[in-house]
Order: C-alpha cells, then sequence, then structure tokens
C-alpha cells in the first residue's frame, strides 16, 4: 500500500483505449471497431512496461483503470476479453463503456460477465433519455441486476439534448434504489450547427473554475495516437505522441514536463476563451455546453488567426 | 505491519445543523446532534489539523469538510477552504444542503467566493427526509450556480422501498442536472435513522467485502479520530485518538497497530460475527443489515460488546507473538546444536 498514488495527485486518472477514433459509444451497433485485438494489446502492453519501471512518479494513480470506448466493445467479445487479460496482466483493472445493446436475457450478461471474470470491475451503461422506452429500461435492469450479483461496479451515463425529460422511470427502478447507485447526466454530441435554443441547456460564457485535473486520462486511439482526454481526440493539437513510434515513456515524459497541459489540469481551458476574444476571434453568440465542447471549438476554430494563436499555448506534442 | 491508505481528511467541524432529518446517520439538528451533543472544532484546530494531515504519506491530495450543515459558519469555512489550499491540498470539497442558496444570485456569489478559496467540488444532499426543512429550489440554485463556475457537483439521494430518488427529482430539470454525478445509496438506519419507522422501510444489503480501499480519516467535532466517516465516527469506541491529547500521526500509528481494526478494515466486519456470538453476543446481531457500515456501527456502538472484542484480538495477539517467540527460541536453539 505504501506505493498508492491517489487520483487527487496524479496527471492522469486513467487509460483509455478508443475500439473507434469517434471515441463514444455509438447507439448504431453497426459502427465496428477499428482496432485490432492484437494491436490494442501492443499498446498496452507499451504502456504496462512504464508501469513496470515506475519511471516516472505521480503521471497515474493505483489502482490504475484500463477504460474501453467506442463502438460496442461487447461486440467482439472474444477481442474484449484479449484486451481485458492483456489489461489484467499489466495491473490494470478494466472498465467499459457499453450501449448494453448485447443484453438479451439475464443468461446472456451472465455468459459475457462470466467470460470476463476478474478482468473488469466496472461498467458504465450509455443510455439516451428520449431513446429510453420499456425495452431499454428492462435491460437496464437486467444488466445492472447481473452486475449487482456479481459484486461489479455500475454507473450509468444518461445523455440529454435541449428538450429532453429527465429519465424519471429510470431513476424509479427498484434496482437502482435497492442499492448504491450512479447516475451521470451528460449532454449528447451534437452537431456543430445546432441552435442554441434552451438558454439553460447551454452555457454564454466559459466555466471558469472548470479545472481538467478530474477528466485527464491517456487516451489512446485505434492508429496508437495519444491525447490527453476523450473529449480532444478530435483536435490534433492535443496529441501527446503516438503508441505507435513511441514508447510510453517517453510520451508520460513530454506530458509530464507540458505547461499547457499542467494548467489545464490546474485551471481548465477558460484561459484560451479569453485570449480568443481578446484577438477579436470569438462569436458572442456560439454557444456551448460545457467546457470541454468551447476548448474542442476554440481549437478547432477555423479562422485564420485562433489556430495560430493557440497552437503554442497548447501544443503538447514534440 | 499493514499501511492503512485514506482516500481524504474528512473534518465534521460541527454537530449543528439547520435541518432535523428523520434519517439523519448523525442525528443532527440546531441544537447538535442527538448523540454526540453539542460540539464545534474551532478554526485554529481546524488549522492545526490540515497542517498534520498534508504530512501524513499514506493520505491523499483531499480534504472534505463536512458537519453537520458546515455553511451555518459560511466566514469559517471559506478560511478552512483557504488554509487546505495554502497547504497543498489539491482536491478540497464539503458537504451542504444548499440551505443558504436562497436565489440564483447568492448563489453564484457564494460559490464563487467558495471556488476562489479553493473549493473544487461539492456534495449536495437532497432526498425525502430533507424536503421539510429545505427547499428544492435552493438544490437547483446551487446547481446553476455551480455548473456556470465550473464546481463538480455530486448529488447525495437516499432511498427507501417507500422512498425512491425520481420522487425527489421530478422538479429537476435536466440542464440543472448536467455532468452532475447522482450518487444514490440506501438509509442507513443509523443514528436518528434507526427508529423503528424508518428502520422497517430500509433496503437489506450484503454485508461481504471490507472497506480498505474507501477509507477516509475522520475528524469528529468533539476531535476523535477515526478511519472512516460512515459510521465508525457514530461510536466511541472506534476512536483512535483525540486531536487535542495526540497528533494525526499517532492517531494513524494506532489504528495500522490495532489487530481489531485492520481485521476490520481489510477483513470486512462480516469476520467478526463468529467472535461475537462465540463472546455471547449473538441476540445483539441477530437482524438484518442495510451492508458493512451498518453492520460495523451496529457491532461497535455497543460498548460493552467493543471491549469484549478488543479483549479478544489482544489475546489473538498476544497468543501469536508467544508462538512466534517460542518459533524463534526453537529455531536459534537448534542452530546453537547444529553448530556444536
Amino acid at each position: 500500500m505504501a506505493n498508492v498514488v491517489p487520483h487527487s495527485t496524479s496527471l492522469f486518472n486513467a487509460i483509455t483505449l478508443c475500439l473507434r477514433r469517434d471515441g463514444v459509444i455509438s447507439h448504431a451497433p453497426e459502427y465496428g471497431w477499428e482496432v485490432e485485438a492484437e494491436k490494442a494489446c501492443a499498446f498496452i502492453e507499451n504502456v504496462g512496461g512504464f508501469l513496470r519501471a515506475h519511471a516516472i512518479d505521480g503521471c497515474f494513480p493505483s489502482a490504475l483503470e484500463l477504460r474501453i470506448v467506442g463502438a460496442e466493445p461487447f461486440a467482439r467479445i472474444e477481442d474484449l476479453e484479449k484486451i481485458l487479460r492483456c489489461g489484467a496482466a499489466n495491473n490494470l483493472v478494466g472498465h467499459i463503456w457499453t450501449t448494453g445493446a448485447w443484453v438479451t436475457s439475464p443468461e446472456s450478461v451472465h455468459t459475457a460477465l462470466d467470460r470476463l471474470s476478474g478482468t473488469v470491475h466496472v461498467i458504465t451503461l450509455r443510455v439516451d433519455a428520449d431513446e429510453l422506452d420499456d425495452v431499454g429500461l428492462a435491460r437496464c435492469e437486467t444488466l445492472l441486476g447481473a452486475l449487482r450479483e456479481k459484486h461489479l461496479g455500475a454507473v450509468i451515463e444518461c445523455g440529454v439534448r435541449p428538450g429532453s425529460l429527465l429519465p424519471l422511470k429510470l431513476l424509479g427502478l427498484e434496482t437502482i434504489n435497492n442499492t448504491s447507485s450512479f447516475i451521470r447526466i451528460v449532454p449528447v454530441p451534437r452537431q456543430p450547427e445546432a441552435q442554441a435554443s434552451d438558454s439553460d441547456y447551454f452555457l454564454a460564457a466559459p466555466q471558469p473554475y472548470d479545472r481538467c485535473a478530474e477528466r485527464l486520462s491517456l487516451t489512446v486511439l485505434p492508429n496508437g495516437d495519444v491525447h490527453p482526454c476523450l473529449r480532444g481526440i478530435s483536435v490534433d493539437a492535443m496529441k501527446l505522441g503516438s503508441l505507435s513510434g513511441e514508447t510510453a515513456e517517453a510520451i508520460l515524459h513530454r506530458a509530464r514536463n507540458s505547461q499547457p497541459l499542467a494548467r489545464l489540469r490546474r485551471e481548465g481551458p477558460a484561459h484560451l476563451f479569453e485570449l480568443a476574444q481578446a484577438a477579436g476571434e470569438w462569436n458572442a453568440k456560439t454557444h456551448f455546453v460545457d467546457s470541454c465542447e468551447l476548448h474542442v471549438r476554440l481549437l478547432a476554430g477555423a479562422s485564420s488567426t485562433l489556430p495560430r494563436l493557440l497552437a503554442e499555448p497548447q501544443t503538447f506534442g514534440a | 505491519m499493514a499501511k492503512l491508505h485514506f482516500n481524504a481528511l474528512v473534518i465534521e467541524s460541527t454537530e449543528r445543523c439547520n435541518a432535523r432529518c428523520a434519517m439523519c446517520y448523525q442525528a443532527a439538528g440546531p441544537k447538535g446532534s442527538d448523540i454526540r451533543g453539542d460540539s464545534e472544532l474551532d478554526l485554529a484546530a481546524i488549522e492545526h489539523i490540515i497542517d498534520q494531515a498534508i504530512k501524513l504519506p499514506n493520505l491523499g491530495k483531499r480534504v472534505h469538510l463536512s458537519g453537520g450543515e458546515t455553511f451555518l459558519d459560511f466566514p469559517k469555512a471559506l478560511s478552512i477552504f483557504r488554509h487546505a489550499k495554502r497547504a497543498g491540498f489539491d482536491r478540497i470539497g464539503t458537504t451542504t444542503n444548499a440551505f443558504w442558496a436562497t436565489n440564483r444570485q447568492t448563489a453564484y456569489d457564494k460559490t464563487r467566493q467558495l471556488a476562489e478559496a479553493g473549493l473544487n467540488y461539492f456534495e449536495v444532499s437532497i432526498d425525502y427526509w430533507h424536503l421539510p426543512y429545505i427547499k428544492v429550489e435552493r438544490v437547483r440554485h446551487l446547481l446553476w450556480a455551480a455548473r456556470r463556475l465550473g464546481i463538480t457537483v455530486i448529488l447525495r439521494t437516499l432511498s427507501t422501498k417507500s422512498h425512491h430518488v425520481d420522487e425527489i427529482l421530478r422538479d429537476f430539470q435536466p440542464c440543472d442536472l448536467m455532468h452532475v454525478l447522482i450518487g444514490n445509496g440506501r438509509v442507513h438506519p443509523v443514528g436518528r435513522g434507526a427508529a423503528p419507522e424508518i428502520a422497517a422501510d430500509v433496503y437489506p444489503g450484503s454485508i461481504d467485502g471490507c472497506c480498505e480501499r474507501v477509507l477516509n480519516l475522520t475528524i469528529s467535532p468533539k476531535g476523535d479520530v477515526f478511519p472512516c466517516c460512515a459510521g465508525a465516527d457514530m461510536t466511541t469506541s472506534l476512536a483512535c485518538g483525540n486531536t487535542q491529547n495526540d497528533t494525526l500521526a499517532e492517531a494513524v500509528f494506532r489504528m495500522e497497530t490495532d489487530r481489531m481494526i485492520t481485521e476490520l478494515v481489510h477483513r470486512g466486519p462480516a469476520v467478526l460475527l463468529p467472535i461475537v456470538r462465540d463472546l455471547g453476543y449473538g441476540a445483539h446481531i441477530d437482524k438484518e443489515y442495510t451492508g458493512i457500515c451498518h453492520l460495523c456501527w451496529d457491532i461497535f456502538r455497543n460498548d460493552d460488546l467493543s471491549a469484549a472484542l478488543r479483549a479478544h484480538f489482544e489475546d489473538v495477539h498476544f497468543r501469536e507473538l508467544s508462538e512466534f517467540v517460542t518459533t524463534e527460541q526453537t529455531g536459534a536453539e537448534d542452530a546453537v546444536e547444529a553448530c556444536e
């Protein structure tokens, strides 16, 4: 226990493996994985080598989570099992994001969870408040019931958009109420052209104290690219390096010494908004739902001067 | 000696609360706790605790201020957060019922002051039993302000068989709860919640498992030091020191060398059940429990049973030491003989 590094002090909270480049759980099961199990395992071994060497203190907490996101991880259970076993061999505890689309009966859940026994400790079920019908609720109950029987952790992420209603039926389920439950309300990713029709849904100004500390995770894309968080994977300026051509140690040394990353961890992206505003590069009518969306919009901005303005303080890579 | 790891320092600054909820495990109210009385840690004492805590190697850099209702003295809470930030704590949070968030502007202004002082998360209590004392609107004001300032919120709700979380959240909009983690738990029949009408309505739970990964070094308003804030702090027998007489390091050392506490932490309270029966207290534990925290509290709230358990573990410890010494001695004699 002497080597325990609490989450409150480490740079990254977890390692996140994206099975698809969009990084978000897909509700359409036809969106397949973009990474082969062998390649994903090679990435994990690369990070595992660093962990075994304990080369840089304070990069990760212990115990360290391997978060698996993107597409539907359970769509390829054999590959998922290989990846999780590789994670376990590298002292990583599995945490899977799923749509639950594969849940057809209690037996189907037990069969899948038995296969992954000892390699996974939490499953996050991602649901959409607007699509949560009786079938979806029954699926939630079945999955949660099985997870509890097996003493595994369960989190529900419920996506909402402007005009959504709270999923009160979900919140009233017996299985939510008869033991400890965690439900997080999150925005559904939207198209850039979506209008700010709900003034309380969107924010008009940056959140000045919303630091990134709790969101940072060493996030690995299917091609090996590494980013410091899941929401930033679409922005090249936030790339830390690539496990395809570098060791995890080299990438983590860079991350540990990155002043922009340290500032994001400490203060969040609000200071970038001020830069953009000072340069006249921010449209006051642009709304965003949280700091991450603001950050991505600032960095991905198509205007002529903003990317240049932001590139220097935001480039984490070499 | 197995090291204990504490996720956070929890400071229960006061027994007093503006509310007097029927399920409150601390039995807190405007005149203090029905069980622990009316105590309060003063600012100097809390600052001294923080200064010691930051130096403990096995304590996460997180400090959590709770009560009672800690914002009954808002300026004091601000000073505590400032001190914790200066001392080097990275995660600084508090539990509140949001009574002070009388409107959006007040909630915003006060939350901004708290954030400036170093606070980065709230745990906001709201449930069926808070409703007679706290308007839902005040919680909504606080959530509105916290989101705009970027302060993390964990909404702490509680359920029984008759009262589910949807009942309390039906007056909320999704945008109120954006990025909020709703952490729902069962009511434990502890403190005021042990009253028969509540106890009869709670959900039973598993008593398997241990708490070694969820410990928080907890200081009660009297200055007593406990390994957690989930019921142990409502006993006297699990106090491992007092900040008026002991340093935090001494209190932690006492926990780590107390066989009864280490068994409890690393193996869970259920391993104590056969011993409790052997000691003649079987009738005391002949009931359904809501979980390990409830079981732990139920065993250790009984001072006679606690004393008997402590004597049992001291006996075990003494026997093990004797056996160790005998084995070592025999081994040494054998070695001498072999040399001769």
